[in-house]
């Protein structure tokens, strides 16, 4: 294994590592001295003489790999990570960093830095999201226009409309609809990747929610024969969440449940302790989801079961939403189904005794 | 009641001066940009401007800067109808002095009924 001793040897075995694209940086982990830098690592190094920071400024940039390591000694199990992102602000440029750390030797502990250069993925990532943000937005002006037509048309406003007439403008209407519903819902994933949405945290009462919740889809719910429970299992659970956004979650899981639910079915909602969680369960009596579906379920436009988007009034992109939601708020959701029988999907939230206040945090 | 409307979008302000006129009794009075609306607020004694928020030239928010300028403008309502739906930006907007904010797309039979509650209010 490779020793910081063994340099000639080292180097002449490191030579592959000047057919890379990526930069290589092997250092001895307790003095920082650098031990090899392949060709394309000596070329930005060159190259950032003037404008950007050596690589090993970088290394120390970042604070992590050269203190982490020394003050450790070993590689350590609970290691923070190995990986980050390094942003060079003097030459605009942006590396992934990964760090591995060779311990074999008992005299020498060396460690390798691989720099990817992200700086034009990074770009092209932000103008992608900028553009479905824009492309969102400029989306709401003719549907503006299409949807304000329709409304008066159906009104009456525009004039007497035959039966036939009236029952296609209402299935463009209902279909304007659900363009305004898809558009909403890819801003709100936008905004959720790109970290902007605020989350208004506060202490909550989580059947509360469940009421709002039931409240709200009451209109949706109307147009299926299907009765929502509210089952309390545990009385009193709060947890430290966003209302506004659990409400969401639960708007989203129950007009699943009530979409994919037999005539004449029950949802259950079931509040109840799990643990040092609260867990929020929401029961259908659906198809269930197949196996085979189920690994791409909380994925962006996924369809289940034998029901299309235009029958179900859904976007496809409801189960995203309610994951990227519950990332953002320590919880965590998972399901069990059954086909024929029906699918129960938990929503786990720490409950809030068992979240550590900061000054808890910072002295354990 | 008089509305004085600043839209863009050519059908946008046709259905708002239809659904406003039929649904809710209003006089509404139309530009297509803050210009236009600047040139033309002299002759107009709105009870209410109603404004888009993105617009090319000056945008809605500079518009009504603007149009506070004249006196007999500084105190009618404004209310914004934007698609920009981001709750800061909302609440930028009425912080900016506005009466309130209507989301597009807006439901042509209730808007003139939003805008009499947003005054009423």
């Amino acid at each position: 294994m490779l020793k910081s001793g063994d340099l000639p040897s080292v180097a002449n075995n490191l030579r592959g590592f000047d057919l890379l694209a990526d930069a290589v940086v092997i250092f001895d982990a307790s003095s920082g001295d650098v031990i090899y830098k392949n060709s394309e690592a000596q070329l930005i190094a060159a190259q950032s003489a003037d404008a950007a920071p050596p690589l090993l400024t970088l290394l120390d940039w970042t604070g992590k790999p050269i203190d982490f390591f020394q003050s450790n000694g070993t590689a350590s199990e609970d290691a923070p990570k190995t990986s980050w992102r390094l942003e060079t602000q003097l030459a605009e440029l942006l590396f992934d960093v990964h760090v591995k750390l060779d311990d074999t030797n008992a005299e020498k502990t060396c460690v390798a830095a691989v720099f990817r250069d992200i700086t034009k993925r990074s770009e092209s990532e932000r103008l992608t999201k900028e553009l479905v943000s824009t492309v969102s937005h400029e989306l709401r002006s003719p549907l503006t226009a299409i949807k304000g037509a329709m409304g008066l048309i159906i009104s009456g406003a525009a004039g007497e409309v035959s039966s036939k007439a009236r029952d296609m403008i209402l299935i463009a209407q209902r279909n304007a609809d659900r363009l305004v519903l898809i558009i909403n819902d890819i801003l709100d994933l936008d905004k959720f990747a790109s970290g902007q949405t605020v989350f208004d945290n506060a202490p909550t009462d989580l059947l509360t929610i469940v009421e709002s919740a039931v409240e709200a889809i009451a209109g949706f719910k109307g147009r299926f024969d299907v009765q929502v429970k509210v089952d309390i299992q545990d009385s009193g659970l709060t947890s430290f969440v966003d209302p506004n956004r659990l409400v969401q979650v639960f708007v989203n899981l129950l007009s699943n449940a009530i979409k994919f639910s037999p005539s004449g079915g029950v949802v259950t909602v079931r509040l109840a302790q799990n643990g040092t969680n609260n867990r929020i369960s929401v029961i259908d009596e659906g198809e269930g989801i197949p196996e085979a579906d189920q690994e791409a379920l909380f994925g962006r436009f996924v369809q289940i079961g034998t029901k299309n988007r235009a029958e179900t009034g859904g976007t496809g992109l409801g189960l995203s939403i309610v994951k990227a939601i519950l990332d953002n708020q320590n919880g965590s959701i998972s399901f069990e189904s059954t086909l024929g029988q029906g699918t129960t999907f938990f929503v786990d939230l720490p409950q809030l005794s068992s979240i550590p206040t900061r000054a808890q945090a910072k002295g354990a | 009641m008089h509305i004085l409307h600043v839209e863009d979008d050519t059908d946008i302000r046709e259905i708002a001066k239809m659904s406003l006129e039929m649904m809710g009794d209003f006089t509404v009075v139309q530009f297509d940009c803050g210009e236009a609306a600047l040139a033309g607020a002299g002759d107009t004694a709105p009870d209410v401007i109603l404004l888009d928020v993105m617009m090319p030239g000056m945008t809605g928010p500079q518009t009504l800067l603007e149009l506070r300028k004249f006196p007999h403008l500084a105190n009618v309502p404004a209310i914004y109808m934007t698609a920009r739906v981001q709750p800061s930006e909302i609440d930028g907007l009425k912080e900016a002095g506005a009466l309130g904010v209507i989301v597009k797309p807006f439901d042509p039979v209730s808007l003139a009924q939003q805008i009499k509650d947003l005054i009423a209010a």
